[in-house]
């Protein structure tokens, strides 16, 4: 399963690849470290017929552009039919995230850092239930 | 007329001396003319001899018992000898048989003895006394300023104008059950001009306590017949008492008393009573003036002391003004009495509702007003004062009472607490979005730091100190992570105010928390028990599952080595309060140098690797934001026993009883 990581924190992404890697779980095909350059990649591979990502694992807060701003602009670059499955990835989750992330209908879940092995299982099982 | 006879009688006699009669035909003549003269004439000498008595004398000394006649004789002879030592003339007052007579004693020079004419004291003369008695009374009255002054008038009226031997006033005593003797005047055995207070009369005793009963003024002719009498001093024959009378109330007694029978007669009485009526008007008034004088006195008192300045203004003059008034202003008493002073230079600015006031008052208003004003000091210091004022009036006119309260430093210290009041919040809040800020963007690095730990191949080759070097990180990044979720739970309390009640099952509650700390309920082999009375309570969720959370973790965490660790969780609800108890028997807390701070933020009781100080500071806020409260008893070594106090929202229902 390919994954698009969008975070500004390079450590994450760091331990992120590391992760994916050593459970061979999921599979780090491209890195943003914001919203904007997020975009970017999503149109360049709908206009160059590129490999789109099975999931988007989403930081909110980012310079630039954030992650609220990433999931309402997302949706202009997809038909309906195929949109890519988001799912939040914070360090701090609270209420009004998970409330307000409830309004997208592509966030399929959150889950709060450091990530985990487990958490990789879970993300897969979000992103496409069986 | 008695005199004028006897003016002519001797004319002639001298006549008849003239015309050369001999000596003997002289005394004939003389003795056959003082025969004849109605009042009694004798000739005394200094031994008391009688050389002569004329018929009348004769008469009166006979109808006297001898006792009497003694003693009226020593006084007659007393008399002789002062008109022999005075150089010939002497004039005394006597009472003889009831009958007062007025002795002029007459002695020829270088003989040894006197001739006594008495002449009785005619009604006239008494009328005229008494109208004389009368007089000087209300002269004397009109200088007496106090009771003490009215009493010793009417005593020395008495004696001096009414030929009385002694007489008293009596006047109440303080305890209000018997009368004091406030003056005594020219007593016999006590010499003259005596005040003496030693002698009470007591309602019903003696001559005067019966006049304080009857409220009648009474005569005792021969007070050795009278069962009453109670004898003071030297021995009395008749006594008189008039009570001094308030309407129907009596408010003293005037008596007198006189060695001889008969010495007092109605005309004395009708006397009396009218001095007795004289001076009761003037005790009430001298009693009004004095209350109205203790009255003026405490005004006084209470306006010199009066926490507010205090003025009274007529015609835009200060008539008065009190010493708080004279420091709020600067002026002093005499600067602002004066009558170039204009009170309109103490104001420097009136609200919109003083002017209002002030124009009401000018307009005629008369109703009590009260306003702010700021007025300039003497020392153009600003004071800011509330005024309340009333209208009054006297024989003068309107005048005005102000009390003006100085509420300067009353309003600088509103000022100074409001802005430290706005200061605070200020300083609340950039401290509550620096925490948030701490917690929110610490968290990053530290879930990093756990995943970077993660990654870390503990099996791979190491050296032994680097192994240890990163265990001790790892230890120290998850206490780091552990603070921060206590943090973030502590501030998402305070930001949540909507606490949300529910019914809540308190056995699922505790197996929850038991399936939570799983782990370390096995490895500590804890046996948790429960009494629970009440299963359901109707309480905020969330709170009382960090309830349980904190403080089975606590019985747990603190365990004693010693023993098995045991925990005993009871539930019960008493009215609108639950109260939930964990006892354990763990290693317990000293009290006494912990006790105040056991439920600050990070107070931490023990060196245990596990214990960050939150727990309990979390379980008492949350109890305390929804009124509640916790108490802790706890025995070093022994164990802790926490007693928390819910107090359940309104219309709490609780259900079951039975015991888990």
């Amino acid at each position: 399963m390919n994954v698009l990581l969008i975070d500004d924190d390079s450590t994450f992404r760091f331990i992120a690849k590391m992760i994916t890697e050593k459970s061979g779980i999921l599979q780090i095909i491209a890195e943003a470290d914001d919203g904007e350059s997020g975009l970017e990649y999503l149109r360049d591979c709908v206009s160059k017929k590129g490999i789109l990502p099975d999931v988007i694992l989403l930081d909110l807060n980012m310079p630039r552009m954030d992650g609220w701003e990433f999931l309402r602009q997302y949706p202009e670059i997809f038909r309906e039919n195929q949109r890519i499955p988001v799912v939040v990835v914070s360090s701090s989750i609270n209420r009004e995230d998970r409330e307000k992330s409830e309004t997208f209908p592509c966030v399929r879940g959150m889950i709060a850092k450091p990530l985990t092995e487990a958490d990789l299982h879970e993300i897969k099982a979000l992103a496409h239930p069986a | 007329m008695m005199n004028k006879n006897l003016r002519h009688e001797k004319q002639t006699f001298e006549a008849k001396i003239r015309e050369g009669a001999g000596e003997d035909g002289i005394r004939s003549l003389h003795e056959e003319i003082l025969n004849h003269l109605p009042d009694p004439v004798l000739r005394m000498e200094v031994s008391g001899r009688t050389a002569f008595k004329n018929r009348k004398a004769k008469e009166l000394l006979n109808s006297m018992s001898p006792e009497e006649r003694r003693l009226q004789l020593y006084r007659l002879s007393v008399i002789v000898r002062n008109a022999l030592r005075k150089g010939g003339q002497e004039q005394a007052d006597c009472d003889i048989n009831g009958a007062g007579y007025r002795i002029k004693a007459h002695a020829p020079a270088d003989k040894n003895y006197a001739d006594l004419y008495f002449t009785e004291i005619s009604e006239s003369l008494k009328i005229k006394n008494y109208f004389e008695v009368q007089s000087a009374f209300a002269t004397a009255l009109l200088e007496a300023e106090t009771i003490g002054d009215v009493a010793r008038s009417v005593v020395e009226q008495a004696v001096g104008k009414l030929g009385y031997e002694d007489c008293a006033v009596f006047l109440p005593a303080e305890d209000g059950n018997s009368f004091v003797e406030y003056a005594a005047h020219g007593g016999r055995s006590r010499g003259d001009k005596t005040v003496n207070e030693s002698r009470a009369v007591r309602p019903g005793a003696g001559i005067a306590g019966s006049a304080l009963r009857t409220k009648k003024g009474e005569i005792v002719n021969d007070t050795s017949k009278d069962p009453r009498y109670i004898r003071n001093g030297a021995l009395s024959r008749s006594e008189i008492a008039v009570p001094i009378l308030d309407g129907d109330r009596v408010i003293g007694i005037i008596d007198s008393e006189h060695r001889m029978k008969n010495f007092y007669s109605e005309d004395d009485l009708s006397i009396l009573t009218t001095i007795a009526s004289m001076a009761a008007t003037k005790i009430e008034r001298i009693r009004t003036t004095e209350l109205a004088e203790a009255g003026k006195e405490k005004t006084k008192t209470l306006i010199e002391n009066a926490f507010g300045g205090i003025y009274i203004l007529r015609d835009n003059r200060f008539e008065m003004v009190n010493a708080v008034f004279c420091s709020i202003t600067g002026y002093s008493e005499k600067e602002m009495l004066s009558p170039d002073f204009d009170p309109k230079i103490l104001i420097h600015s009136v609200e919109r509702e003083g002017v209002k006031a002030m124009r009401a008052r000018a307009a005629g208003d008369r109703l009590p007003k009260s306003y702010h004003l700021d007025l300039i000091s003497k020392h153009s210091e600003i004071r800011s004062v509330t005024i309340n004022t009333v209208i009054l009036e006297d024989e003068r006119g309107p005048y005005t009472i102000g009390i003006a309260l100085d509420i300067t430093e009353m309003l600088e210290s509103e000022r100074r607490l409001k802005s430290m009041n706005t200061e605070l919040s200020e300083r609340n809040e950039e401290l509550r979005q620096f925490a948030q800020l701490a917690s929110h963007n610490l968290r990053a690095p530290v879930s990093n730091m756990i995943g970077l730990l993660d990654l870390y191949d503990t099996k791979a080759e190491a050296p032994p100190l680097n192994k240890k070097v990163i265990k001790s990180i790892s230890k120290a990044v998850k206490n780091l992570s552990a603070t921060l979720e206590e943090m973030h739970s502590v501030l998402r309390m305070r930001a949540d105010r909507s606490h949300r009640f529910g019914m809540i099952n308190l056995p699922e509650i505790l197996e929850k928390t038991c399936t939570v700390l799983a782990d370390e309920i096995n490895s500590s082999g804890i046996d948790i028990t429960t009494d629970f009375r009440t299963e359901e309570i109707r309480y905020v969720r969330a709170h009382v599952e960090n309830f349980f959370f904190n403080l089975v973790s606590n019985a747990i965490k603190y365990r004693s080595p010693n023993r098995p660790a045991e925990l005993l969780i009871s539930a019960r609800t008493d009215g609108d309060e639950a109260e939930l108890i964990f006892a354990d028997n763990g290693i317990g807390i000293d009290l006494k140098r912990h006790g105040k701070d056991i439920f600050g933020m990070y107070k931490r009781f023990h060196n245990h690797p596990d214990s960050r100080g939150i727990g309990l500071y979390l379980v008492h806020a949350q109890l305390k934001s929804m009124g509640g409260s916790i108490r802790v008893e706890s025995k070093s070594g022994e164990g802790t026993t926490f007693f928390l106090r819910l107090k359940l929202s309104e219309g709490a229902e609780t259900t079951g009883s039975s015991k888990a």
